[in-house]
């Protein structure tokens, strides 16, 4: 899900339109990613809180947001989404009442889980922000 | 410490062994791996390092 293919402005291909699965590209730890980004999602916090919170990263990073889910997020969901948005933007700036917050939801080892999450989500987001091919009309 | 870490742990990650077990092979893959040279790597981790003031 996190590892989509997406046009690259990098010279490989015959078609710069076509989207490229850029992380096959790795000469190393290709495998790795995908088994990591696997057991992220695959662990102890729910695929709904995994979504808001990429989908929050996604939009801080590249500027693209994607429409939002049918239902309302619940506490922990906005707790979560907040934490992914204040580690994108300063990841000192979070504070203590945040923290407790999301004590107040998440086990440690869901936190464990979460704070991967969230770094995981960060790093493929930024590659694609930089490796994508500008879309036509953009700057 | 904001999140204590399991008995005998010295980190949040070790509530979850396995996935740290599988972001640290990614990363020695990384580092150790690769078509780049050491010494570029190194540069780039002191940069992002010091741009979020990684004490690391």
């Amino acid at each position: 899900m996190t590892l989509d293919a997406f046009p690259t402005w990098l010279p490989v291909g015959s078609d710069a339109a076509e989207p490229v699965d850029v992380f096959a590209l790795l000469p190393a730890g290709e495998e790795q990613l995908r088994r990591l980004v696997s057991a992220v999602w695959s662990a102890d916090v729910d695929r709904a809180t995994l979504e808001l919170c990429r989908d929050r990263i996604d939009a801080l990073i590249t500027g693209t947001a994607r429409p939002p889910a049918p239902d309302q997020p619940t506490a922990a969901q906005r707790a979560a989404a907040d934490f992914a948005e204040q580690f994108v933007l300063d990841p000192h700036g979070c504070t203590d009442e945040q923290m407790h917050a999301l004590q107040d939801h998440f086990t440690p080892p869901q936190l464990a889980t979460l704070t991967t999450a969230i770094a995981v989500f960060d790093a493929l987001a930024r590659v694609r922000a930089v490796l994508a091919r500008p879309q036509e009309g953009t700057p | 410490m904001r999140i204590q870490p399991p008995a005998g742990g010295q980190s949040v990650f070790d509530h979850q062994p396995a996935l740290f077990e599988s972001f640290n092979v990614l990363y020695g893959t990384l580092w150790t791996l690769g078509a780049l040279e050491q010494p570029v790597k190194e540069t780039a981790r002191i940069r992002n390092a010091r741009l979020v003031d990684c004490g690391l």
